[in-house]
């Protein structure tokens, strides 16, 4: 197991590596000089070619990579245009916020998705089921950022229950949050209906009733185990959607996370913030998946089996 | 003997897609202590369902069990309450699947699993049940090392193994075998019989076997019933059924195996195919497949008579009763095998 | 007696006039309610689009500002009322279509059309082209798709090529993989080998044999892909990154109209529910589809 871990950690280098590549190779396309950007009002020639030389832009493209990544090994992702300050110094001073709002958004996603698809499958077209799955059906339509105003308007301009924005405490967490959910509520309620109607038709869990198993016996302890693996699988993936969410939902509700900060350095066109927040989530993201991928083995012994 | 499992008139159906598929119809069965009965008929005829129905096991939906009796211990099983349905199971009546493959929970351990239904029925601690279940391990061959072992370590022969324990772990009065031996090489088939022979004298269990697989039923069984598109056609001791056959879908059934005192060639098989479940013949189930149907039997069904100078051989048939009987099914039923 | 022996089976088997694959696939979907209402929404949605010019003038209603009617309620006249700057949101809405659903549906040509390619190069390829552009995939797959779509409008530059670009590039992963998957799958048939041994080359194979068996996966990944481009529209046109004003836009409606929702809930209440039952028709009319085209896999 623990060798399985190391070596999943190891196959992390090269798609990081890739992943900084397509990311560095994206911004270096931006048209324009990012000399005259870092600058800004003090922009002269000779002030510009000696930035250059700073920067290293005179470099050829691979050297400018290679350097990027040796730096960013030893967390020196450079400095950003706006600001001049390091850009982990402003990524990290934002990323609780948004560990804070996705990790709310995904504990409500799950904790409210799993028992509502269990369920519906285990009540196949009743009432319950055909309800949750309309609702389910409009969260999966419904654009985030749509609801985040929706939710504005009548919880906290109409009603006032809620603040409209800001990061003051957990009421303030609240509306980003179920608005950063109901995409992966949705996606989560459907995918573990459908995970367990697939399930309960097994063979073995008619092995279970003819023990005498009480039902919810039968559906929690030799069902939902089985079903797990989709339902983490696409948790998981929600937990991606959910970072570009939050790009969106943090707009929305001006929440002071590494989403907005995203979207200000793009108007800012500051290149280098820009580069290291898509590699921040794209590393979490990959880490996730790794976890999910260590998660299998915890649910099914067969996948144990394969990871020793 | 007294009846310990008394089936009257189950009828079961599956309900799909606007159409409705006799499964079972008007099926009565009963079991004795300490006997086995072997259910015989083709894939198709309502073997599964019958067994299934005993413990409410038909799968709802598309299954629905719509009317009939199972009496068991002197109650309806069909009519009681849910707990104490719960209790039967796996308790009193126990079940082992078709398919060793997929009858065990991937998920867990196969020594947790025999373990989960003698805590439950036996009221007793963890550490109780755990030892029971290594000894039910040992009882079906199975060291008991292997106690934490996963059903994916074990091959069809073992898992099948497991399942027995499990089905006998609480020491119940009936086994309800469903092709125990179907989905096993055929090495492994012999094993698995003999091992459930063995547990049956040793346990006084009865024991409902379903198979398809006459020669199966000739060595284990008591009784034999054969099945035909969910109704009974004839049953009667192992002597009775075998050696004087006398409804015509059992005599097709002999005349489509091969024995060794065969002095013919050729096997003759039963012409045509089970009739559509889902649009039943208005007379006999097996009307249209019967060499020696007349007209009354395409019209109405026939009731069950008991074979005159047999105890207890009795068949769903209008030949015996006709007042110009057929001379050759009665050459074919004096013959006998 | 003769032990072990066992009864010839006969198994019930049920005629069926045969149809072909899409007069079957049509009938199968028709009986699903849920698709055939998905299919009503969007006929309605792609209808009104392309009779838009005949609903309404575009230059009076959905671009001229008119500070004299800003911000009114819906009313006869104008049936989801006038946004901040007069202009009708109905029709904004309508010309939004215009904008949503043909570039929704050219990005995920482009996509499925490389992804396509990619996929069935990977699949009936050698290893090594297999490895190579299943590893370029996988690094594409790590990033959010929203995010990298962010990312590329973000360096390229806000216009409608760019969304296009960023939003098509964004998609090409997930077709690749589909393709691939069943290029391999379809590789192994017995009509394959049959083709190869009367000398097919290669480009018939893929193109006569391969690419029409897996269309059906490919269509329903289609179907789901344009409903996910329609969102990411909206969304990159919302962040200010899409398609810019005065252009009527779902995305950028909700982004103007943010700012009024305290005075004018209907600025920002319908443009939301059009992206949503565009998804919505989409999403339904896909699961049909997948329904429809593999019945074994619906429960």
């Amino acid at each position: 197991m623990y060798k399985f871990i190391l070596k999943r950690l190891f196959m992390l280098i090269p798609v990081l590596l890739g992943v900084s590549f397509i990311v560095f190779t994206i911004m270096s396309l931006t048209p324009g000089d990012p000399v005259q950007l870092y600058l800004g009002d003090n922009y002269s020639q000779e002030a510009h070619d000696q930035i250059s030389e700073e920067l290293g832009l005179n470099d050829p493209f691979l050297i400018r990579y290679a350097k990027y990544v040796f730096n960013a090994l030893q967390g020196d992702l450079g400095n950003t245009y706006s600001t001049k300050r390091p850009v982990t110094t402003e990524i990290f001073a934002r990323f609780p916020a948004t560990v804070r709002l996705a990790g709310a958004a995904l504990f409500f996603a799950i904790a409210v998705g799993m028992p509502l698809g269990i369920v519906s499958a285990v009540k196949q077209y009743s009432l319950t089921d055909n309800a949750s799955m309309l609702v389910a059906l409009l969260g999966v339509s419904m654009p985030n950022f749509w609801l985040g105003i929706m939710l504005i308007l009548l919880l906290a301009a109409n009603l006032g229950i809620f603040p409209a924005s800001g990061d003051a405490g957990f009421k303030s967490l609240v509306l980003p949050a179920i608005t950063l959910s109901a995409n992966s509520l949705a996606t989560i309620t459907r995918m573990t209906r459908s995970s367990m109607l697939e399930i309960i038709r097994q063979d073995y869990i008619r092995t279970a009733r003819a023990k005498g198993l009480r039902e919810s016996v039968v559906v929690f302890r030799h069902a939902l185990r089985n079903a797990m693996i989709p339902i983490i699988t696409s948790a998981g993936l929600q937990f991606g959607f959910a970072l570009g969410g939050a790009v969106l939902v943090e707009t929305v509700f001006s929440w002071p996370g590494i989403g907005r900060l995203l979207v200000d350095a793009i108007k800012l066109k500051d290149t280098p913030l820009v580069l290291g927040l898509v590699l921040v989530m794209a590393v979490s993201f990959t880490v996730i998946n790794l976890i999910i991928d260590i998660l299998y083995a915890f649910f099914d012994p067969r996948v144990k089996a394969q990871y020793k | 003997m007294e009846n310990l499992l008394e089936i009257k008139n189950l009828t079961v159906e599956y309900h799909t897609q606007g159409e409705i598929v006799h499964a079972v119809n008007g099926l009565s069965l009963n079991l004795r202590q300490g006997e086995s009965l072997g259910l015989v008929g083709e894939t198709g005829a309502g073997k599964t369902t019958t067994a299934l129905s005993i413990l409410q096991l038909v799968a709802d939906p598309p299954g629905k069990i719509m009317g009939g009796e199972i009496f068991f211990d002197g109650v309806d099983l069909l009519k009681t309450k849910k707990s104490l349905l719960r209790s039967v199971r796996g308790n009193k009546i126990s079940m082992i699947f078709q398919d060793p493959m997929t009858s065990l929970n991937p998920v867990y351990s196969v020594g947790f699993q025999i373990a989960e239904v003698i805590q439950l029925h036996e009221n007793c601690s963890k550490e109780e049940a755990r030892r029971k279940a290594e000894e039910m391990l040992e009882m079906v061959g199975i060291p008991k090392e292997r106690y934490e072992e996963y059903p994916h370590q074990f091959s069809g022969g073992m898992k099948q193994r497991v399942v027995i324990a499990m089905s006998v772990a609480c020491s119940p009065q009936i086994i309800l075998a469903d092709e125990p031996t179907t989905a096993l090489d055929v090495t492994i088939q012999a094993q698995v019989l003999e091992l459930m022979n063995d547990l049956k004298e040793k346990l006084h269990t009865s024991l409902l076997l379903i198979t398809h697989d006459l020669g199966v039923v000739a060595q284990v069984c008591d009784r034999v019933a054969i099945m035909y598109s969910g109704e009974i056609v004839e049953q009667g001791t192992i002597p009775e059924v075998f050696d004087h056959p006398a409804h015509p879908y059992t005599i097709g059934l002999f005349g489509s195996i091969p024995t060794l005192s065969m002095e013919s060639t050729k096997l003759t098989p039963i012409e045509g195919q089970m009739p559509d479940p889902t649009e039943l013949p208005a007379g006999c189930n097996f009307s249209p497949r019967c060499p020696y149907a007349r007209a009354e039997c395409h019209s109405k069904k026939p009731g069950v008579t008991r074979i005159p100078g047999e105890a207890t051989h009795e068949l769903r048939c209008f030949a015996l009763g006709w007042e110009q009987p057929d001379e050759t099914l009665m050459e074919v039923i004096k013959r006998g095998r | 007696m003769n032990f072990m022996t066992t009864i010839t089976t006969t198994t019930i088997v049920k005629r069926r006039k045969k149809k072909s694959q899409f007069v079957m696939v049509w009938e199968r979907l028709k009986q699903n309610r849920l698709a055939v209402a998905g299919l009503v929404i969007l006929s309605v949605i792609v209808l009104a689009a392309i009779f838009a010019n005949l609903l309404f003038d575009y230059e009076a209603m959905a671009v001229r500002q008119n500070a004299s009617i800003r911000l009114n309620p819906p009313s006869s006249e104008h049936w989801l009322g006038t946004d901040e700057v007069g202009r009708d949101i109905l029709a904004r809405i309508v010309f939004g279509a215009r904008i949503s659903l043909p570039v929704a549906f050219a990005t995920i040509l482009i996509a499925a059309v490389i992804g396509g390619l990619l996929g069935a190069i990977a699949g009936y390829g050698s290893r090594t082209a297999d490895n190579i552009i299943m590893r370029i995939m996988d690094m594409f797959l790590a990033i959010p798709s929203t995010l990298l779509a962010i990312a590329i409008v973000a360096t390229l530059g806000s216009s409608i090529r760019n969304l296009l670009i960023a939003i098509a590039v964004s998609n090409i992963p997930p077709f690749a993989r589909i393709i691939r998957s069943s290029v391999i799958t379809i590789r192994n048939e017995e009509f394959i080998e049959a083709a190869q041994a009367i000398g097919a080359n290669d480009r018939r194979i893929i193109f006569k044999h391969i690419l029409p068996n897996a269309m059906a996966p490919m269509i329903v990944q289609a179907t789901m892909c344009i409903a996910g481009s329609v969102l990411s529209i909206a969304s990159l046109s919302f962040l200010g990154l899409g398609i810019q004003p005065p252009t009527p836009e779902w995305g950028s409606m909700l982004s103007n109209g943010r700012q009024y929702i305290r005075v004018a809930w209907w600025v920002c209440t319908f443009p939301g529910i059009a992206i949503m039952l565009t998804i919505l028709s989409l999403n339904l009319l896909g699961d049909g589809l997948r329904d429809a085209l593999d019945p074994k896999l619906k429960n």
